[in-house]
């Protein structure tokens, strides 16, 4: 891994306009986030649902317009590209979709998917034709899948092919935006390690974005989890996952069910109260707060920044006024056998 | 228990609906009227405005409808007719697409201002009722066919445009639009490659319904004087004959017929493509 990072995201703000009932008002859907990818390393970008991790996914490869902000891969900033610049810079960086089903073209069959970002950027014919061969294999599908259409396959299948369609331009990083959330649990498997063989074998980049830190765990070489807009927590992923820091990372890891079932039964939950805040109108100081059982008055007025924990600039950073796991919840308690029966969950929420 | 006696079925595999019923009997009608229109000069015993005897002779079997004024077979005529019907209808809805098309997949795909002021020429032209304004524009060309034809592809533009530009806007937001986009294809073949061929079924739909319409609204101008002249054997040309001769029905009834079979079949058809393809009715 050399020091010079591949992408270098820094400050990015994305705003949509809408109108409510008449009134404009402006949806904050990412709000001032940075981080970098190094070479051959793996960034999950990890959240819950409109928490703005996809917004950002497509504005790095500019599927989106972002409103401000860089986001510098190789050295240049893709946000000051002209449309004919775009296009060429694409080649290096390309997006795998989360749903295979709508992302690929259901016209065309898998040789058309697969030949045409190679046409696109004017490669001879010979080329395309054995490039299409290479890829099939890269993705472990059969030569005689070539003709047919994307409905003709399994979910796993087609996003072999959307990953296959991706790869074809030998790019140096993908953007994989939730490529297993449309998948069944047995299938993710697959594809999860499919792609960490096309990562060893090809020296990819990834930024994986996810809802779920249990399925990033085995990939991810470092995490960062977003809330509202904003990035809470980021670290390598032994750190996050050994040491969360953030209230809310916390309370995402004890989601994560885990396979020992005495161990389960007996795991602390965290159940977070609430829904997340609408992001036209987000809380003040820190955007947690309203779900957090830390929450003081502090945090409504001061908002925290995402500080190294050690000087690294790849360390464990966090935004929270009061982070560590050294206060428990205070409404939360283990749960136990004895839990009586007629209560709907053992666990306990917080307000 | 009783053992049950399952009937035999035998399956036929279903015809798809366009090729059933209505819609059946509407394609052979049009499959005879294309046959006739194009082989006509080939085995008629008359030329359309050959004085074949009498005048205003009733129907008889050596002229099935009858002569005019003028002494002309009116069943060879209305045959004739649609020598000048069929063709002009396919140019007006060729050309009516073709522009349609242009204008909104430039004003779907584009948007911003260009959107809205090609959006605003739609609405100006359609809000005035078709038969109007086409009359206005042959009256100030002239008439004649020619300048009909002209009229009624302004009059009928608009409803293809917003059509395509509903469905251009629709089919832009699909995520494989977005992948095509990611493998840094250029909008020009973004457009021909992955939006127009997925919004184009209704516009296609569309046009064949609008099809019998165009050959209502061509004799409609020829029946007040700003379509066809007098010897052709335009229908609404003959109707407007057969309005001065009232008492002699079959000058009329023949081109009325004539209308009436070309304007069901082709609408038969077109409600039956527009179950098969479930296409609402964007249109006007």
């Amino acid at each position: 891994m050399s020091d010079v990072p591949v992408l270098q995201v820094r400050n990015l703000v994305k705003e949509f306009r809408v109108r409510e009932r008449g009134r404009a008002s402006v949806v904050h859907a990412v709000s001032g986030v940075s981080f970098d990818v190094m070479p051959g390393e793996t960034l999950a970008l990890v959240g819950e649902s409109g928490c703005g991790k996809s917004t950002t996914g497509r504005c790095i490869v500019r599927l989106t317009e972002p409103t401000s902000g860089e986001v510098r891969f190789r050295g240049t900033d893709l946000l000051q590209l002209k449309h004919a610049e775009l296009r060429k810079a694409r080649r290096h960086l390309q997006i795998v979709f989360q749903d295979p089903q709508a992302s690929l073209h259901p016209r065309l069959t898998v040789r058309q998917l697969l030949s045409e970002p190679l046409e696109v950027h004017h490669e001879p014919a010979d080329v395309v034709g054995q490039r299409v061969e290479e890829l099939l294999g890269l993705v472990q599908l059969r030569p005689e899948h070539l003709d047919r259409y994307p409905h003709e396959f399994s979910g796993g299948q087609r996003q072999r092919v959307g990953i296959a369609r991706a790869l074809a331009i030998s790019p140096s990083m993908l953007v994989l935006d939730e490529p297993v959330s449309a998948l069944d649990v047995s299938i993710q498997a697959e594809i999860m390690r499919l792609l960490i063989d096309l990562r060893e074998r090809l020296g990819l980049s990834y930024l994986f974005i996810a809802h779920d830190l249990a399925v990033v765990r085995q990939l991810a070489d470092r995490v960062a989890v977003m809330y509202l807009g904003k990035i809470v927590e980021t670290g390598f992923a032994d750190d996050v996952y050994g040491n969360p820091q953030h209230p809310y990372t916390r309370a995402l890891l004890s989601a994560v069910p885990v396979p020992d079932p005495i161990v389960e039964r007996r795991r602390q939950r965290i159940v977070l109260a609430g829904e997340l805040p609408s992001p036209i109108d987000p809380p003040s100081g820190c955007r947690f707060r309203t779900r957090c059982w830390r929450a003081t008055d502090r945090c409504a007025e001061e908002e925290p920044l995402l500080i190294g924990r050690n000087r690294t600039a790849t360390g464990h950073h966090v935004a929270c006024h009061f982070p560590g796991d050294d206060a428990t919840p205070t409404t939360a308690q283990p749960t136990t056998e004895q839990a009586p029966a007629d209560q709907p969950t053992a666990e306990q929420r917080l307000v | 228990m009783t053992a049950v006696a399952i009937p035999a079925f035998t399956v036929q595999r279903a015809r798809p609906p366009w090729l059933r019923g209505p819609s059946l009997i509407g394609i052979i009608s049009l499959a005879t009227w294309l046959l006739v229109a194009v082989t006509l000069p080939l085995w008629s015993p008359h030329t359309p405005t050959e004085v074949v005897g009498g005048r205003l002779l009733g129907p008889s079997w050596s002229h099935l409808m009858g002569t005019d004024a003028l002494g002309r077979d009116v069943f060879i005529r209305a045959l004739y007719g649609s020598r000048i019907s069929l063709p002009v209808a396919a140019i007006v809805i060729i050309s009516a697409v073709l522009v349609g098309t242009i204008v909104g997949a430039a004003a779907g795909f584009l948007g911003g201002w260009v959107d809205a002021v090609l959006m605003r020429a739609v609405d100006i032209t359609m809000a005035f009722p078709p038969i109007l304004l086409a009359m206005a524009i042959t009256a100030s060309l002239g008439p004649g066919i020619r300048n009909v034809l002209i009229a009624m592809v302004l009059v009928w533009w608009p409803i293809y445009a917003r059509l395509l530009r509903a469905q251009v806007i629709a089919v832009r937001q699909r995520e494989y639009v977005d992948s095509a986009v990611a493998i840094g294809m250029s909008r020009g073949l973004i457009l021909r490659r992955y939006v127009l061929p997925m919004a184009y079924t209704p516009v296609l739909v569309n046009a064949t319904v609008d099809f019998g319409q165009v050959v209502l609204l061509t004799a409609s101008l020829s029946f007040i004087g700003l379509g066809a002249r007098p010897p052709s054997p335009e229908w609404g040309a003959m109707i407007f004959e057969g309005a001065t001769n009232f008492y002699q029905w079959w000058i009329a009834a023949a081109p009325g017929i004539a209308i009436l079979l070309v304007v069901l079949a082709f609408n038969f058809v077109g409600d039956a493509l527009r179950d098969t393809f479930d296409v609402k009715d964007l249109g006007r």
